[in-house]
């Protein structure tokens, strides 16, 4: 899979979950840069995204990433 | 950095000068205070003003149990209850003590129970005498570590909660009972309970043969009394006894006559008489005194 | 050595002139930091150093050993921070919580008719062991997600570690924000200085003028809560939340502004949490490095692991979280059923969450004052039902403390309530003017305005309505107990 339509799915994914109109996610977007991103709505985004790609992370995959990017290289791995 | 330096200083400054100023007006107004019912008053008056022949001291059992009015009559001398609640055999003593700079009492009365029991209690509460009475000042400098000693340099630290103490007075009525204050009562006969727990504590002892020997050199009379109370501690009162037959102090012994266990309302709680209570004492520690005396 | 002793204040001039003046090496201040940081805890209890160091040690070659197997062999450095996490709960089990289990063992047995045998067991609590500890997990845990790199240099973890103004009490700090700053060499800064001195004497103000003039107070209520009527508890109930929050905001002010007079910058502990408009969010304002500590390493990998339950896994992490933050305090009923306390309330503000933002947008009142002060007060209310249950000794004796509210009202029981008048009330005005302000994006400058006569009379103020007014034969900090 392309870099770029993982982008446009987890664009839809997360402005789905969060709850808001367009999300333009990059390499280096991080929690901090969206304010409905907390705690609470990052794990119903995981589970969102692993269902969409029909994947599973490992706690400790989740928990090393620190921005989108890192999310992505997780998916592309699997 | 050197400004830093300077503004501390400065700061430094204003604060000393804010003791200094604090100190002396404190002072001023405590040496004032008039006689009034307030703890601070009483303390003041005791440690400062109050002369008698006879002088009562102790704690609150003391203030509640004397009625310094009925021990006059009876004896036709002068009386003075100096009882301050919370105090203990330190405060005994440093009231004896200022006592006898200003005159000898022919008798002195100390409600010994709980005295000995260890903790500071309201001592505290002498700090802004210190400077002004001679004993006081004499007691923390010899209980001081060198730090408490540093802090009490301070008229801030040495005032600190007085301005509490110096409102409530304001708001309390004039001594016109010599020391005395009259209690409520339950409705109801006390009971008794009987424990053995007593440990005098070490720190005090000094202060208890210093009141002996200072009763001895001076011929004073000294009364030790045991109020009633609903706790009868047996350990303690053996030792009370013990110590008053060696030294030959009087030692009256309330705390078993069934007088004030078998009528009600003579008891405010389970360590104080009522004023109905205070009554009864009073007149049979007068009767003991005037037959000793005689 | 109390940080508000004489004695403290000595030892920090004996230990910071030599830091600036002498050492102007990054590896020299941290020597010398490390030898005053042993002292200090020496200082405290003797008997424990060894135990400190000891666990120091192991630590720093668990981060390092994690590291190393991070990618060349991931099995491996799971096992090793298993190891660093078990033997961190074994430790602080052993030290908080085995007496009490087997306590209640021989309870359980005596209640089977089973002879209970056991004796009690007096295990000294070492001081401070709940915080390094946790100092201790959170790193080999941050190594292990490949948040942080460890350190190679033991003295500066172990100063982390054992970073005197935090040792005993907290804040707990974090090795990705702490161990840079022992990177580098730290110059006496005016700025660092003077910030510091006043949070200090900002946090004394909280703890000498508030928190030590209304516990005598609170005391002489809750230990008599027998004899004392609805009115008097109900007037006691928030004073003690009050007393709670600037015993220990006072004292992490204190360690926080000593810190940053060495130059070092620690984790905050508080932020205003009064003025929190939820549970949630009370919870975040709340000592902080230990409520973020237990959402990283407790409650994430919890929720993580239990993400395909919906909203039940959510609550069930949510209430573990909030259990845990409980019995960290101590081994007591009494504070696990605090945490189930506000475990629940946290479920019901979870579950309501996105009900609530629909009203307030139906109805425009995300900005609404009044609207705002009413959640502020019911959070506040929650707080101090849930401190009532902190501050009792037993479970028994709360549920005694609520029954006492039906025995009806009464007159204030005021026996030495003018100091709380006259000291504390003007303290406790001035300390929510300063926040409620604060929270406004506004500042009451008194310390920090601009005019330098008012800053310096605002200082002089203070100091002096502290040692005039302040109750200075105060207690010990609360949370040092825990």
């Amino acid at each position: 899979m392309e870099r770029e339509t993982i982008y446009n799915k987890l664009n839809e994914i997360f402005a789905d979950v969060l709850d808001l109109d367009e999300v333009q996610l990059t390499d280096d977007t991080t929690a901090d840069d969206i304010e409905e991103w907390d705690s609470l709505s990052h794990i119903q985004l995981v589970v969102a995204v692993e269902k969409a790609f029909g994947i599973k992370f490992t706690a400790l995959e989740i928990m090393r990433w620190k921005n989108v990017g890192a999310m992505v290289d997780s998916i592309l791995s699997k | 950095m050197r400004k830093l330096f300077i503004k501390a200083l400065v700061i430094l400054a204003l604060v000393v000068s804010f003791d200094v100023v604090v100190g002396l007006v404190s002072r001023h107004i405590i040496q004032g205070l008039s006689d009034k019912r307030s703890q601070i008053a009483t303390i003041q008056q005791a440690l400062l003003r109050k002369q008698a022949d006879v002088v009562i001291l102790g704690a609150s059992c003391a203030k509640y149990h004397y009625d310094s009015r009925i021990i006059a009559d009876s004896l036709d001398l002068s009386v003075e209850n100096t009882g301050v609640g919370g105090m203990n055999m330190v405060y005994t003593d440093l009231v004896l003590q200022a006592f006898l700079e200003r005159c000898t009492p022919r008798i002195v009365v100390v409600d010994i129970y709980g005295q000995l029991d260890p903790g500071e209690g309201r001592l505290p509460r002498l700090k802004p005498f210190y400077g002004i009475s001679r004993p006081v000042t004499a007691y923390f400098d010899s209980i001081s570590s060198w730090q408490q000693r540093l802090k009490l340099c301070s008229a801030l630290y040495r005032y600190n909660g007085t301005l509490d103490l110096l409102l409530r007075h304001c708001f309390n009525a004039p001594n016109d009972s010599h020391g005395f204050a009259e209690m409520d009562a339950i409705d109801r006969c006390m009971d008794t309970v009987e424990v053995r727990r007593f440990h005098a504590d070490e720190s005090k002892l000094p202060h208890l043969e210093h009141v002996v020997s200072l009763c001895r050199d001076h011929d004073i009379q000294l009364v030790f009394v045991l109020s009633p109370r609903r706790e009868h501690d047996i350990s303690q009162e053996q030792w009370i006894a013990d110590l008053c037959r060696k030294r030959g102090i009087l030692l009256i012994n309330e705390l078993h006559v069934p007088d004030y266990y078998t009528a009600p309302g003579l008891f405010h709680d389970d360590s104080h008489l009522s004023a109905a209570g205070a009554h009864l004492f009073s007149q049979r520690v007068a009767a003991c005194l005037s037959e000793h005396l005689r | 050595m109390v940080i508000n002793s004489i004695t403290f204040w000595l030892f920090f001039a004996a230990m910071a002139l030599p830091y600036f003046l002498c050492f102007n090496q990054k590896r020299s201040q941290n020597v010398w930091l490390l030898i005053a940081s042993y002292v200090f805890y020496g200082w405290a209890d003797w008997r424990i150093l060894p135990l400190l160091v000891i666990v120091t040690a192991v630590y720093y070659g668990l981060g390092l050993a994690i590291a190393k197997n991070n990618h060349a062999n991931p099995r491996r450095a799971s096992s090793l921070t298993t190891l660093g996490v078990v033997s961190g709960v074994g430790i602080l089990f052993y030290f908080k919580y085995f007496e009490f289990f087997v306590r209640e063992m021989a309870g359980l047995f005596a209640s089977f008719g089973l002879p209970d045998s056991i004796r009690t067991l007096h295990i000294v609590m070492p001081i401070g062991i709940s915080f390094f500890t946790f100092k201790l997990m959170g790193y080999v845990i941050e190594v292990h997600r490949q948040t942080i790199r460890p350190t190679r240099d033991a003295v500066q973890f172990a100063t982390f570690i054992a970073f005197f103004p935090t040792i005993l009490s907290g804040p707990i700090d974090r090795a990705e924000a702490f161990l840079p700053q022992l990177d580098e060499v730290r110059h006496c800064r005016v700025s660092d200085v003077s910030e510091g001195l006043k949070r200090v004497l900002w946090g004394l103000f909280l703890k000498v003028c508030i928190a030590d003039v209304i516990a005598p107070w609170t005391d002489a209520v809750f230990l008599n809560y027998q004899h004392h009527n609805a009115t008097t508890l109900l007037v006691a109930a928030p004073l003690y939340l009050i007393q709670l929050y600037t015993d220990f905001c006072g004292f992490s002010e204190m360690a926080i502004g000593v810190a940053r007079v060495l130059g070092l910058r620690v984790a905050e502990n508080f932020q205003r949490p009064f003025m929190a408009k939820n549970v949630a969010e009370y919870w975040r304002r709340w000592h902080m490095s230990l409520t973020t500590w237990i959402t990283d390493y407790v409650f994430m990998p919890l929720n993580i692991a239990w993400r395909n339950c919906g909203q039940w896994g959510l609550y069930a992490a949510t209430l573990t979280n909030l259990v845990v933050i409980g019995v960290w305090h101590g081994a007591n009923w009494t504070y696990f059923w605090f945490g189930v306390y506000h475990g629940l309330l946290l479920c019901i503000v979870t579950a309501l969450d996105k009900r609530r933002k629909r009203f307030e947008k139906a109805h425009h009142l995300k900005n609404n004052e009044p609207y705002i002060w009413s959640r502020r007060l019911l959070t506040f209310f929650c707080f101090t039902l849930g401190s009532v249950l902190f501050r009792a000794t037993s479970v028994t004796d709360f549920i005694g403390t609520l029954a006492r509210l039906g025995h009806g009202f009464g007159p204030l029981y005021t026996e030495e309530f003018s100091s709380l008048v006259l000291c504390a009330f003007p303290a406790i005005t001035l300390m929510f003017l300063r926040e409620w302000a604060a929270e406004y994006g506004r500042n009451i400058h008194f310390m920090h305005a601009r005019d330098v006569r008012l800053r310096m009379v605002s200082i002089v103020l203070l100091i002096v309505y502290i040692v005039y007014a302040g109750q200075l034969e105060g207690q010990s900090f609360i949370y040092f107990q825990f």
